[in-house]
C-alpha cells in the first residue's frame, strides 16, 4: 500500500479545500454546492431562467452576492417606467442603493396603456399646454435620474395611446419628450442613445408626433446640445407630416456630430421627402456605422448614393425597407454601396421606385449563391402573389459583399404593383 | 466501470486518492483517446512525450476519476470541442443528451465531485452537462425547496428578504 493511501482518510472538508485553489472568501458552507469555486457557481447560474435566478438568490448571502452581477446585467440594464408615482418610487429605491444602480444603463419610457402615464403625479402644464418642466414631479424624477449616473440611453415609446386631451395629470407620450429633454439638459447626463419611438410595431399611418406638446425651446438650449454631443445612436419612428416634425429630427442630427447609428422610419408621412433632402443639404458630416430607412420616400438615387458616400468609409450595415425612390434607379444605389470598405451587411424589403414600380431579385431565387468559393448565400423570403412569385426580404451579411451588392444591382428587376 | 477490455494504446492513470474498498490498478489502464478528452492529460502527455504512460492524478478520489473515465470513454470519439467558448446555442440550451443523463443519475456528492474533477481535469463538455444537470436541480423550486434540496442555510433578515423580493420584480417585467 502507498503511503497516499492515507489521503483517503482526510476528511472532505479539506478535499474541497484542496480543490478550490481561487475562491470567494473562504467560509465552509455545509452546502455542497455553496463550496463549489465562484466560477463553477457562475457556470451553473447562467443556465438559469430568470424565476430560477430570483429564486437562487433568495437562499442565502453567499448566492446572492454571486449572482449579483449577472442579475443586474441581465435584468437592470434597461429598466421600463410609465412615469406614474408607483414606478417613480421603485427607481427611486433602485437609484438609492449603491451596488444595483450601476447597472442601470437605458430608461424606456412606456405608456402601454391609456391613462397611466405619469399617473399619481401632479403635472401643471403653462398657457399653451406645455408640460412645466420646472414643477415638484419633474424635479423628482431629476433626482432619480441624477443617482442613475450610468443611464445615458433613453427610449420614448408611444404605443396606441392618444395624443387627445385626457384626464387631468395624465400625460401623453408627447409631453414625454419635452420632459426628459428638460430632466437630460438640467443634469447634463451625456447621452449615448435617443429613441423617439411612437410608431408601435406592425402598425402603420398616422403614427405622429405631436409638435404643440414638445416644448422646442429645449431644442437649444445650450446644455442640452452639450448632452447630445456624445450621442452614438438616434432612431426615430413616427410619421413625419409636419415642418415641425422634420424640423425636429434635423436640429437633434445638428447636435449630434459623433453619431454612429441612425434610424428613421417616416411612417409613410408626406414629409419624409421634405426630412431627406433637407437631411442631404444639411451639411452634416457623420461618420455612420449603421443606417437604417424604413417607410419613407426618400428622394433621387442620386441624392441618395451622395449622402452615403459623405459617410462611405464607416458604413458597415445598412437596411431599406419599404423605400421608395422617386427618380432613378436602386441599381444605382447597390452598385455605390459595392465600393464601401468597411460595409459588412446589406438588407433590403420592398424597394419602390420612379412610376409606382417595386423591384423584386428574382434571379436570387434560381441562385442564392454568391460567393461560390466561400459558399456564402443571400438570405430572402418570398411571398406567391397573383402575378407570381416575389422576393421581399433580400438581405446578405459577409465576406465578398461587394459581389453581392453587384449581384443585387444586376438582378433588381421591375414589376408594377397594379399589373 | 471501464474494465480491462482489449485496449490499444494504453495510458495508466494512477490515483493519489484511491477508491475504497479493493483497489485494483488494472482498473486504471484507459485508452490513451479518452483520456485527452481532458485537455490537461492531454498536454501532460504531450509533454511526457511517447514513453511515459503512468500519470499519477491528485485531487480527485479514484471512484470519481473511474465515474469520470467512464464518461470519457462513451465520448471518446466525439469531435473535439470548437474551443468557441461562450458559444450561444450552447448556453441557451439545458438540454442534456439521453446517456449522459444516465449517467449523471447519481447522489449530489458524486455529482459535485465530478464537477470539480472536470474543472481540474478541463473536461469542458462534462463540466458543461455537470452544470447544466445542478441547474436543473434548482429550475422550477422555490428558495426553500433549493435549500433544502442543497442542504443552504437561509442567513438573510427577513427584511433583507423582502428587499431581494422587492428587487427581482426587475426580473419580472
Amino acid at each position: 500500500m502507498s503511503p497516499s493511501l492515507s489521503l483517503s482518510r482526510v476528511s472532505r472538508t479539506f478535499r474541497t479545500l484542496v480543490h478550490r485553489k481561487k475562491g470567494p472568501k473562504e467560509t465552509i458552507s455545509s452546502s455542497p454546492l455553496c463550496n463549489l469555486p465562484r466560477e463553477l457557481l457562475l457556470g451553473i447560474s447562467t443556465f438559469l431562467n430568470s424565476s430560477s435566478l430570483c429564486s437562487l438568490r433568495l437562499t442565502c448571502k453567499l448566492l446572492y452576492d454571486l449572482t449579483l452581477p449577472q442579475f443586474g446585467q441581465k435584468y437592470l440594464e434597461t429598466v421600463k417606467t410609465d412615469l406614474s408615482l408607483a414606478s417613480l418610487q421603485r427607481l427611486d429605491t433602485l437609484s438609492k442603493d449603491v451596488r444595483l444602480c450601476p447597472h442601470v444603463r437605458s430608461l424606456c419610457i412606456d405608456g402601454t396603456d391609456e391613462d397611466v402615464l405619469g399617473s399619481g403625479l401632479e403635472w401643471e402644464r403653462n398657457a399653451s399646454e406645455l408640460v412645466i418642466t420646472s414643477q415638484e414631479s419633474v424635479q423628482r424624477w431629476q433626482d432619480t435620474l441624477l443617482r442613475l449616473g450610468n443611464c445615458q440611453s433613453f427610449h420614448l415609446h408611444k404605443h396606441f395611446t392618444t395624443d387627445s386631451p385626457r384626464p387631468a395629470n395624465i400625460l401623453t407620450p408627447c409631453d414625454t419628450v419635452t420632459i426628459f429633454f428638460g430632466i437630460i439638459a438640467a443634469i447634463e447626463r451625456p447621452l449615448r442613445e435617443l429613441s423617439i419611438l411612437f410608431k408601435p410595431p406592425n402598425c402603420t399611418g398616422a403614427n405622429r408626433i405631436d409638435m404643440s406638446r414638445v416644448d422646442k425651446g429645449l431644442l437649444r438650449e445650450p446644455k442640452f446640445i452639450t448632452t447630445c454631443s456624445s450621442l452614438e445612436a438616434l432612431a426615430f419612428t413616427f410619421a413625419m407630416e409636419t415642418d415641425d416634425e422634420v424640423d425636429f429630427v434635423i436640429e437633434l442630427l445638428r447636435h449630434a456630430p459623433h453619431l454612429q447609428r441612425l434610424r428613421i422610419d417616416a411612417d409613410y408621412g408626406d414629409h419624409s421627402t421634405t426630412l431627406m433632402s433637407r437631411l442631404y443639404s444639411s451639411q452634416l458630416t457623420f461618420s455612420l456605422r449603421e443606417l437604417t430607412l424604413e417607410t419613407a420616400h426618400i428622394g433621387s438615387a442620386d441624392a441618395l448614393n451622395e449622402f452615403l458616400a459623405s459617410f462611405e468609409h464607416s458604413l458597415a450595415k445598412v437596411s431599406f425597407a419599404a423605400i421608395h425612390i422617386d427618380s432613378g434607379e436602386w441599381a444605382s444605389v447597390f452598385r455605390n454601396l459595392s465600393k464601401f470598405p468597411s460595409l459588412t451587411d446589406v438588407s433590403t424589403y420592398f424597394l419602390g421606385q420612379a412610376g409606382s414600380q417595386r423591384i423584386h431579385f428574382p434571379a436570387v431565387l434560381q441562385d442564392p449563391v454568391v460567393d461560390p468559393v466561400l459558399r456564402t448565400k443571400f438570405s430572402y423570403t418570398v411571398k406567391k402573389f397573383r402575378q407570381g412569385q416575389r422576393t421581399l426580404v433580400v438581405s446578405y451579411s459577409g465576406p465578398g459583399i461587394d459581389i453581392a451588392l453587384e449581384k443585387l444591382a444586376a438582378y433588381a428587376t421591375h414589376y408594377s404593383l397594379t399589373g | 466501470m471501464a474494465t480491462s477490455k482489449q485496449i490499444k494504446d494504453p495510458v495508466k492513470l494512477i490515483p493519489t486518492i484511491p477508491p475504497s474498498g479493493e483497489f485494483d490498478i488494472a482498473n486504471f489502464t484507459f485508452e490513451r483517446k479518452a483520456v485527452e478528452r481532458s485537455i490537461l492529460l492531454k498536454n501532460m502527455l504531450e509533454d511526457l512525450g511517447g514513453t511515459n504512460t503512468e500519470i499519477p492524478i491528485p485531487n480527485v478520489k479514484g471512484d470519481v476519476l473511474l465515474k469520470v473515465m467512464d464518461w470519457c470513454d462513451h465520448h471518446m470519439n466525439d469531435p473535439p470541442t470548437t474551443g468557441d467558448e461562450d458559444n450561444d446555442s450552447r448556453r441557451k440550451t439545458t438540454d442534456i443528451e439521453e446517456w449522459d443523463q444516465n449517467f449523471l443519475q447519481v447522489d449530489q456528492e458524486m455529482l459535485f465531485e465530478i464537477i470539480l474533477a472536470a474543472n481540474y481535469l478541463d473536461i469542458k463538455a462534462l463540466l458543461d452537462i455537470g452544470c447544466k444537470t445542478v441547474a436543473n436541480m434548482i429550475k422550477g423550486k422555490s428558495p426553500e425547496e433549493i435549500r433544502k434540496t442543497f442542504n443552504i442555510q437561509n442567513d438573510f433578515t427577513p427584511e433583507e428578504e423582502a428587499q431581494i423580493r422587492a428587487e427581482n420584480e426587475w426580473a419580472e417585467e
